[in-house]
């Protein structure tokens, strides 16, 4: 088999999607191979995110949380046990007891220091990702392929801007002063050019003090549309409408920033 | 994602609980690529373990959001809009491995398509969220 179809294989591992045999084959090879072995790891760090995009049906009952940590905290892997078992020595059995308190201690000890490590790495990298995504949605907002519009009521101060970069192919919305939609319904943008019908731009919501910050996917039609000349703001049903039902309540003309 | 996958909220709670134990308690190093690890394995025991509950069903998966479940958290919106940038039929595969636990064989039978097609379309999808969701991700290494 070549490289190619070998590396062609490794998202369908990282998935977990291979049958027995192909799975022992590609283990075998990445066992060799440092360049698969790296696609892999990456694609199931990758795949690992997939959970993100599960719809959130409800929210986790609050219990959950404390039943989560408390089971963690209460089961202790069958091998130490055993491991324990097995390096017992055949001492009298109080030296063998106290050995067997001592080593128990030391491995608690171990364990719990191994696990507040762990439980602040996990944090810390939790905060590193937010942190990057908002520092990656921050340096969006410069350079000369980003195009903006600034759309207000007439006469009024701008309350929204809406930057598209070209590069990432990705509309960012910031708003201030904008109030929520209404219960059941969504603020939705509009790309309007002349003599075409609005193209939307996706839907966003304000939170309670009327700021917001979204990322939009740049959509195949809006791409493939030539120049927008206008943006418009309306409010329609949650979910979004093909077409605006109501007159833009904020528009404003596309720019470049330099 | 395990009531997504299960369907059963007192079956979803049971795997999260032995999920996170079971990965608490596994043999690993501490330092930020054990968290990243600790991520990754604790979400592939979670899934796995989701899947095999519900493997007597034939829930159709998707990616598709029901009105008024959008995520809220920025990772969430980036994994989201990485989705949505997809043709369908690469959201399709994607959602029927992942979320449907089924195999490539097992895809290729019920999209009527080779095997070869199947891992061409995983590998294009995976290939493109990795590409879009990498960036962030490694900055903050």
């Amino acid at each position: 088999m070549s490289h190619e179809q070998w590396t062609g294989s490794a998202a369908a591992y990282a998935l977990g999607a291979l049958d027995a045999d192909e799975r022992a084959a590609f283990e075998e090879h990445v066992a060799t191979c440092a360049t698969c072995r790296a696609e892999a790891d990456e694609l199931r760090e990758t795949a690992a995110m997939l959970a993100y995009a599960a719809p959130a049906r409800e929210v986790p009952p609050p219990a959950l949380r404390e039943r989560v940590l408390r089971e963690a905290r209460e089961v202790r892997p069958i091998a130490s046990a055993a491991t324990a078992r097995r390096k017992a020595p055949a001492f009298p059995w109080l030296a063998a007891a106290a050995s067997l308190t001592l080593a128990v201690l030391a491995g608690m000890q171990f364990r719990s220091e191994r696990s507040e490590r762990q439980r602040l790495a996990v944090a810390l990298d939790s905060v590193r990702s937010d942190l990057a995504v908002r520092d990656s949605m921050v340096a969006a907002f410069f350079g000369p392929e980003v195009h903006v519009v600034s759309l207000s009521p007439t006469g009024e101060k701008p309350s929204m801007r809406v930057f598209w970069n070209h590069t990432r192919n990705i509309f960012i919305v910031t708003a201030f002063n904008v109030p929520p939609a209404p219960q059941g319904k969504t603020y939705q943008l509009w790309a309007i050019r002349n003599g075409k019908a609005p193209l939307s731009m996706g839907t966003f919501n304000t939170d309670a003090t009327g700021r917001a910050t979204a990322i939009l996917a740049v959509g195949n039609q809006i791409n493939d549309g030539g120049f927008i000349d206008l943006c418009g703001l309306t409010i329609e049903p949650a979910g979004g409408s093909p077409q605006p039902t109501e007159q833009p309540r904020l528009m404003g003309p596309w720019r470049h920033t330099d | 994602m395990a009531l997504f996958i299960t369907n059963d909220r007192r079956t979803a709670e049971r795997i999260v609980t032995a999920a996170f134990a079971s990965t608490w308690h596994s043999d690993r190093d501490a330092g930020p690529a054990a968290a990243k690890s600790f991520f990754s394995l604790l979400m592939a025991t979670v899934r796995t373990k989701a899947v095999v509950a519900r493997t007597a069903r034939s829930t159709p998966v998707s990616f598709d959001r029901p009105n008024g479940h959008q995520p809220t958290n920025s990772l969430g919106m980036a994994v989201a809009m990485a989705l949505r940038d997809l043709p369908e039929s690469q959201q399709h595969v994607l959602a029927l491995a992942y979320f449907g636990g089924l195999g490539v064989g097992a895809i290729a039978s019920e999209l009527r398509e080779p095997v070869s097609h199947v891992k061409v379309n995983l590998h294009a999808a995976l290939g493109h969220l990795r590409s879009v969701l990498a960036e962030p991700r490694g900055r903050a290494q």
